[in-house]
């Protein structure tokens, strides 16, 4: 029995069938030779006649108990006939090669026969008469060679290479206090600057005077060559600027901001004479610095965001100047307020430098650039560089406007504040993870 | 979403580069998708697609993020038909690449780069094929000729001679240092991403330079 029911026939049975009269035998061969369309095309009604049809054969997928899925294929085939109480035998050819563990279905109203592997016959003797169904079950064992590959976690392939940066550590943090006032700062150099062995670009600097608090952030531009020079000559020169400017203007600028009614605008006036000027006078200062040292003053292109605060009597008093893209904020719970005017540029990691074409060239636009503030004394004033504003803030001036983002982050940065070595755990902050942003990160918390 | 940067690999497999010329090609490009995998940048930034073109052009793996590229294998018959190399790159930019949104200040991927690698003749229309390609939906296509290339096809299918590149042979050799080159030139763009003021991260002019020469030994004169 061939469960595929190959079928065989002579040529001339196959003549006579079809009702036309065989040669003599010798004459077979010439005559297939002289008629072979006709032979083809009777051969071909023959199997189609006799062969079992394809919708004959019936596959169902059921699961057994154990959830084990069996395709049960229902071939229209019938074995020998046999006789109860007379052993029956019949061989049976498997329709596979690889075929694993051959059983006979169990069936209580015939399980008489049963299915001998060795000799691949259905052996017993059956003790009822009638139509019976026999199924054989068997696994086929398959398998399957597949490829694949493991992508290495891009986080542990990022390099850390020391800088050969004499007095600019890679990362570096800073705590400072004055009455009231508590200043942290931490700075991270990005990873691909780390991955590269080249300096961080950003900077920072914080000083005090006359109860004033100074800080300053400066970004450093990755498209120009030394801008890691050029961030440190800013923040430096704009400090060392900024305290001899309140010496000439911090009175009056008290007592404006001290004054029952005010005008914003000679607020903004004072802040002009104080920051804007110093800021100038920086700029200025990294001309200088480029022309000793032979290089073009867009070689140090750096971003200045730069903040002063005093502590009045029950409150206290902030005044900001920015270019750039980095953030200057007030924050206390439920409410943030942006204390300047965000530079972007049309491409990441564009943005207008503090020595960009016209910055200094409109007083209007230099004093909207300015931003000040009276602010409760539990508000903190943060400043922080774009490395964290947009892997945090998606890259999404809304959610840089939106108090419940500002809780998340302020939330993370306490918690980091609070530990035993907060200057480690703000420098293990700053180095979040998000895909693509492996910019320097600085930030300034001044509370 | 972080923009990408495409890369395509663009190889002519007519028959004169089978033998040990594609064995090469398969080998350098096998090298190269190993060596991006190890750099983070490239993990996260490269997009690599590889296209083929010999009677008709295929399109032998699909743009794909680096951490999902398989490693390509050529084989090597038939004609020289860059003409239908070129259609096929500037369907597969069309379809693969991500085009930004202005209106919505979406900004899509990074000009692509195409390394195009070929070593003879084309027998095909490729003239009108280069006239209907958009050469602006590329940041450039650097064609590399293999020795039986035509340096003046070469020049006008990557728009200038500065972006054409002649190999001294068809050897593992030659081949293998090929790819090292595409490789660093591929590491290179990567490292740009940050600080691109464009469209483009990188001019074929800064690209690392293939077989630097060496300095002359200035004692000797």
């Amino acid at each position: 029995m061939n469960l595929f029911g190959s079928k065989s026939i002579s040529i001339q049975q196959l003549l006579k069938q079809s009702g036309i009269e065989s040669p003599n035998k010798d004459d077979v061969a010439d005559f297939v030779l002289m008629n072979k369309e006709q032979i083809k095309k009777l051969w071909k009604d023959f199997i189609q006649k006799e062969s079992p049809q394809k919708e004959n054969i019936v596959e169902e997928v059921s699961t057994t108990d154990v959830g084990t899925k069996v395709k049960t294929v229902y071939h229209d085939l019938t074995l020998d006939n046999g006789q109860v109480n007379k052993k029956y035998e019949t061989k049976v050819e498997l329709p596979d090669d690889d075929i694993e563990s051959v059983e006979l279905q169990e069936n209580k109203e015939f399980n008489e026969l049963r299915f001998d592997t060795e000799t691949q016959k259905i052996i017993g003797i059956p003790q009822t008469e009638g139509d019976k169904e026999v199924i054989l079950e068997y696994v086929i064992r398959k398998q399957l060679k597949l490829k694949l590959y493991i992508n290495d976690d891009p986080r542990s392939l990022w390099k850390d290479i020391p800088s050969k940066q004499e007095n600019k550590p890679d990362n570096e943090c800073a705590v400072s206090q004055q009455e009231d006032i508590t200043v942290f700062s931490a700075s991270r150099r990005g990873r691909s600057h780390a991955q590269k062995g080249t300096p961080r670009d950003d900077h920072f600097l914080t000083d005090c005077f006359n109860g004033w608090t100074i800080a300053v952030v400066a970004d450093g531009m990755g498209s120009a060559v030394q801008s890691n020079l050029g961030s440190r000559v800013v923040c430096e020169s704009i400090v060392h600027n900024i305290k001899y400017n309140l010496e000439l203007n911090e009175d009056e600028l008290i007592s404006l901001v001290e004054a029952e009614s005010f005008e914003d605008q000679e607020i903004k006036g004072k802040l002009y004479d104080i920051l804007v000027k110093s800021a100038h006078s920086a700029y200025v200062e990294m001309t200088k610095v480029a022309q000793n040292r032979q290089l073009k003053v867009s070689d140090l292109s750096t971003t200045l965001s730069v903040v002063i605060m005093k502590q009045l009597q029950d409150k206290k008093f902030v005044g900001s100047f920015q270019v750039g893209d980095g953030v200057i904020a007030a924050y206390k719970p439920e409410e943030v307020t942006l204390l300047c005017k965000i530079d972007r540029g049309e491409y990441k990691g564009q943005t207008l430098p503090l020595n960009g074409r016209d910055v200094f060239i409109s007083r209007d636009a230099l004093i909207e650039r300015l931003f000040f503030n009276t602010i409760s004394n539990e508000t903190v004033v943060v400043l922080m560089t774009d490395g964290i504003i947009d892997p945090y803030f998606d890259n999404d001036d809304e959610k840089l406007k939106d108090k419940d983002e500002w809780k998340q982050l302020w939330d993370e940065i306490e918690v980091a504040l609070s530990k035993n070595k907060p200057e480690e755990e703000m420098l293990e902050w700053l180095n979040f993870y998000k895909e693509g942003e492996h910019d320097d990160r600085t930030i300034t918390i001044i509370q | 979403m972080t923009r990408k940067l495409p890369v395509y690999i663009m190889v002519d497999t007519s028959g004169s580069m089978s033998g040990e010329p594609i064995q090469s090609v398969n080998n350098g490009v096998k090298m190269l998708i190993r060596s991006l995998r190890k750099n983070p940048q490239a993990l996260e930034t490269v997009k690599l697609g590889f296209i083929e073109y010999n009677s008709t052009a295929k399109e032998t793996e699909t743009l794909k993020d680096l951490p999902q590229v398989k490693e390509p294998v050529f084989t090597a018959s038939g004609g020289t038909c860059l003409g239908a190399g070129l259609d096929l790159l500037a369907t597969c930019l069309k379809r693969d690449v991500v085009t930004g949104d202005t209106k919505n200040e979406v900004k899509g991927d990074w000009k692509p780069l195409v390394f195009h690698l070929t070593d003879g003749y084309p027998n095909d229309n490729w003239e009108d094929a280069l006239a209907r390609f958009d050469r602006k939906s590329v940041n450039f296509i650097l064609s590399c000729g293999v020795p039986g290339s035509d340096r003046s096809v070469l020049e006008k299918v990557s728009g200038g001679t500065d972006k054409v590149l002649e190999l001294e042979s068809a050897t593992e050799a030659e081949l293998s240092e090929y790819f090292e080159w595409v490789t660093a030139s591929i590491t290179m763009a990567t490292n740009s991403v940050a600080t691109a003021e464009n469209d483009e991260v990188i001019t074929p002019g800064s690209l690392p330079p293939f077989k630097p020469t060496v300095t002359a030994n200035e004692e000797l004169f």
